[in-house]
């Protein structure tokens, strides 16, 4: 543990950091009190139109007018917890995800109702209200403490204006003279009353809402875990359907060709030997093309230079081969994730082929860097024509699935005239 | 000529066998993989030994191991890979590793189906030259065209060579380039004079040492200073 930061880790992981919080504590105080000040001031108004929403609402259910109360109940208090994470956020800087209605899971006014009541259940939006229900109860104390606060400093100073003795407010008198001593020390006592509930506002709030939520974290990885597999999904299916398309309009229909040209150099071998030659010839050629084309469909789907001496020596091949002159810039320290690779691998082949087919540039550029946090990053730039666009099926859209599958992101600009330039990220640790 | 074949595909493998034959060569030995390759080369003493990339058991670089092994333990064995596709950063480390020790040749596969000029090759590695795929050639240009040494050059001083690495003759670059010997001559001169060699008989061996080690020095904007090829022999 010899790298271990010598300060104790902050208890939630959402929190802001240490030194950010001591510079900003006076500030952040007062803000506090001027917060709670005014949610102490309109939390009961607030409290009280809900409640009344609450008894309207079941009271009048059964004439169906309740449950439109009710309704408007549920989105009334989803806007008040979604208003009480702002302000801690605000506040505090805790760095929570704001709350997000439930997308709808059917549709249809079904659907509605059902992401309605799933929204009613939400555990972090009762949390966030359960918070601010306890603001406005600190915050009532807060403006009950003020006032304690304005008449203790007004009896500091009765000396100044009154002789006759004081009243304690509990039937009781003091001489005037004390009344300095007790009214400063009523003020002191306001003050600290006042910072001391500012505070435990902020330890309130934090065990509260900033508190991880496992749910919360694990069904956003789940969201995370389906996006990432239905685009390795329909990556596999794109690069099926390519395959498979290569295969028989490339590699298939040029052997049957070949098999017809020898067949008629056969036939003819004994008759016209100088034309059996010419055929045999042809029949040669053609094998080598398909032999090539065989090799780079092959090296397309898989390019085991890439596993074997990574990105950088796997790149050589496609820049070698390229109709259109690529200027490589690669550095990389190291090697990344096999499925991160071959996701940046796949987009730069992809980009190289589609600038040669498409944009009529005269140089590309492929630049490829390992960026901070440990991103896979790779741009592919050309001088041509742009205006390219992702259609579903199309080569953009299985670059795009590829780095989704992947966990990472693309990027395409292309307008019109050009010039064009993809942009892909991936984790290099994916 | 005495040959040893390693082609873990049977169909190549008595392909080969078959080709070399014809030519009138001897095959020595065909082996599935390089698992006896150093007792056989022993007991057989070939003259050339052709390998190719992928054998078992994982089917990756094999044949590369297996060639960088038999460079060092017999420097000036001429060595032919195979390769179902070619890949500068092998090409670069077989000709780093053997300086200009043994004669090389890094070809695809797919060339032998031009017979003749296969043999040819395979008679020119063993008299002593090497012979790079076009491909890899391509490859290894496109990778150092951003050094400045490379940038100096102009475009048929490129082309050159490019057919210098692949192993051409000067006569055959002047046939295929429509100039005389003797342009070739002046353009090869250029050449060495720019990526910083002394020009000499064995062009061949050294500009491929030079071009593997402008990769060592550095990729994008790399260092202009003299070239420490080390590769005379």
């Amino acid at each position: 543990m010899t790298t271990a930061p010598s300060y104790d880790p902050p208890p939630a992981s959402t929190a802001a950091g240490p030194g950010a919080e001591a510079a900003r504590t006076p500030v952040r105080l007062f803000l506090t009190i001027l917060e709670l000040a005014a949610l102490g001031f309109l939390g009961s108004g607030v409290a009280g139109l809900l409640g009344g929403a609450v008894g309207i609402g079941i009271g009048l259910s059964v004439f169906g007018v309740g449950l439109v109360v009710l309704v408007g109940l549920v989105y009334a208090l989803f806007g008040i917890g979604w208003f009480e994470i702002a302000r801690l956020n605000g506040l505090y800087g805790f760095d929570l995800p704001a709350l997000r209605r439930r997308p709808r899971e059917r549709p249809g006014f079904g659907g509605w109702l059902l992401s309605l009541w799933r929204q009613a259940y939400n555990g972090r939006m009762w949390r966030a209200l359960a918070n601010f229900a306890i603001a406005c109860a600190l915050g009532s104390l807060v403006l009950r403490l003020m006032t304690w606060f304005g008449w203790s400093a007004v009896t500091a100073f009765a000396p100044l204006f009154t002789g006759t003795d004081m009243d304690t407010g509990w039937g009781t008198r003091y001489p005037s003279a004390w009344a300095p001593l007790v009214g400063g020390a009523g003020a002191a006592a306001a003050v600290v009353g006042i910072i001391g509930i500012a505070l435990l506002h902020r330890v309130i709030s934090r065990g509260i809402v900033a508190t991880p939520d496992r749910n919360l974290d694990l069904s956003e990885q789940v969201r995370t875990t389906t996006a990432q597999r239905a685009g390795a999904v329909r990556a596999a299916d794109v690069e099926r359907t390519r395959i498979e398309r290569d295969l028989h309009d490339g590699v298939q229909p040029r052997l049957v060709s070949v098999g017809m040209t020898l067949g008629m150099a056969q036939q003819k071998i004994d008759t016209d030997p100088e034309a059996a030659k010419a055929l045999i010839a042809e029949a040669h050629t053609s094998t080598k093309a398909a032999i090539t084309e065989l090799r780079q469909l092959a090296r397309g789907i898989h390019a085991s230079v890439l596993d074997d001496r990574g990105l950088d020596a796997a790149l050589s091949a496609l820049a070698g081969r390229s109709p259109v002159p690529v200027v490589l810039d690669v550095r990389l320290d190291g090697r990344c994730s096999r499925d991160a690779e071959a996701a940046v691998y796949f987009a730069i082949a992809e980009s190289l082929t589609n600038a040669a087919k498409h944009s009529r540039a005269s140089e590309c550029r492929v630049v490829v860097r390992v960026r901070d946090g440990g991103t896979l990053w790779a741009r592919v730039e050309d001088n041509g024509v742009g205006g390219a666009a992702v259609v579903p099926g199309g080569g953009l859209d299985g670059i795009g699935n590829r780095a989704l599958a992947a966990g990472g992101t693309i990027r395409l600009d292309s307008p019109v005239g050009g010039p064009t330039s993809l942009e892909v990220s991936v984790p290099c640790a994916s | 000529m005495r040959i040893l074949i390693v082609e873990d595909s049977v169909l190549l493998r008595e392909g080969l066998v078959r080709l070399l034959e014809d030519a009138g060569h001897t095959v020595v030995a065909a082996l599935p993989d390089a698992t006896s390759l150093d007792e056989t080369v022993d007991a057989t003493d070939p003259e050339l030994c052709i390998l190719d990339v992928r054998l078992p058991p994982t089917f990756v670089d094999e044949g590369i191991r297996a060639a960088l092994a038999l460079r060092r333990r017999l420097p000036h064995l001429p060595l032919l890979v195979l390769s179902q596709y070619v890949e500068e950063r092998y090409a670069s480390d077989l000709i780093v590793a053997q300086g200009s020790a043994g004669p090389l040749g890094y070809l695809l596969k797919d060339r032998v189906a031009d017979v003749s000029e296969f043999i040819e090759s395979v008679q020119r590695i063993a008299a002593g030259s090497t012979v790079l795929d076009p491909e890899v050639v391509a490859q290894l240009l496109t990778r150092r065209n951003q050094d400045d040494r490379m940038r100096s050059l102009t475009e048929r001083e490129r082309t050159v060579l490019a057919m210098i690495a692949e192993g051409r003759s000067n006569q055959a670059i002047a046939g295929t380039l429509f100039l005389s010997e003797a342009s070739v001559e002046k353009h090869i001169t250029a050449i060495f004079q720019k990526l910083g060699l002394e020009p000499d008989e064995s062009g061949n061996r050294r500009v491929l040492a030079a071009i593997a080690h402008l990769s060592s020095t550095g990729r994008g904007g790399a260092p202009a200073g003299p070239t420490q090829t080390g590769t005379s022999r």
